[in-house]
């Protein structure tokens, strides 16, 4: 698990609980992670068959962005599909 | 002595030769190793073991700001993998990083032409080929030499 997912994961339950996500379903999702955000994204296996030959982005539904301690979210087109 | 009989490492060190963003936004020159790497990988799918000390993924970054095709390493070792894709893909399918996997390598990561963050974006199919290696994470570079690190789930 990304370092700062784990950091700040009272945080990131919080906000799950006061929108309505399953915060268990974002906690099992695969993360990408840079320097200050991480983006949680849903992987659906049936589409990756192809491996590297099928380059079709895995949605995001979370973006998770951290800013001298403070932590903000992002919510996507793909967050109330996967995450309620 | 006179200021022009004096070499300036500086200037001699910070060429930009060789560096991702430079090649991709002042059209600066690959620096002589990745030239020679890119002269053995010169079509899609064209791959070559290489000491693991020769290249890196800033290495291959740079080469995807000069070509605007993917790369991708695998790392057994003290040796690597590369292999050339195309605009849009590497030629990797699931059996075969299944093959790599059960011969040693991990999977150190791989390129996507563009600039933005969204370019790092990791697909269904690079999840999929993750999750054939035992290792739990990859990276995936961008035109610029920017990287974003994913994880796979069990």
């Amino acid at each position: 698990m990304c370092r700062l997912f784990s950091k700040y994961e009272s945080q990131i339950k919080s906000y799950c609980i006061e929108n309505g996500l399953d915060f268990e379903k974002l906690s099992s999702f695969p993360q990408c992670w840079g320097k200050n955000d991480i983006w949680v994204q849903y992987h659906d296996p049936s589409r990756g068959k192809n491996g590297m030959k099928d380059e079709t982005p895995a949605p995001i539904v979370l973006i998770i962005s951290v800013n001298g301690g403070n932590v903000t979210f992002t919510q996507t087109e793909h967050t109330g599909k996967y995450l309620r | 002595m006179t200021i022009n009989t004096i070499d300036n490492p500086i200037e001699q060190q910070h060429t930009g030769k060789g560096n991702p963003n430079a090649v991709l936004m002042f059209g600066i020159d690959l620096n002589n190793r990745q030239k020679a790497l890119l002269e053995s990988l010169p079509d899609y799918d064209s791959r070559i073991v290489v000491p693991k000390d020769s290249v890196n993924m800033a290495d291959l970054s740079a080469l995807t700001s000069y070509t605007g095709h993917e790369f991708a390493m695998f790392t057994k070792g003290n040796e690597r993998l590369i292999v050339r894709g195309g605009e849009k893909n590497v030629n990797i399918d699931i059996d075969e990083a299944k093959k790599l996997s059960a011969d040693g390598y991990r999977c150190s990561g791989h390129t996507h032409p563009g600039i933005d963050f969204l370019s790092m974006q990791p697909s269904n199919g690079d999840y999929a080929v993750l999750a054939c290696f035992k290792q739990t994470n990859s990276v995936i570079y961008n035109s610029k030499g920017d990287f974003r690190t994913f994880e796979k789930r069990e």
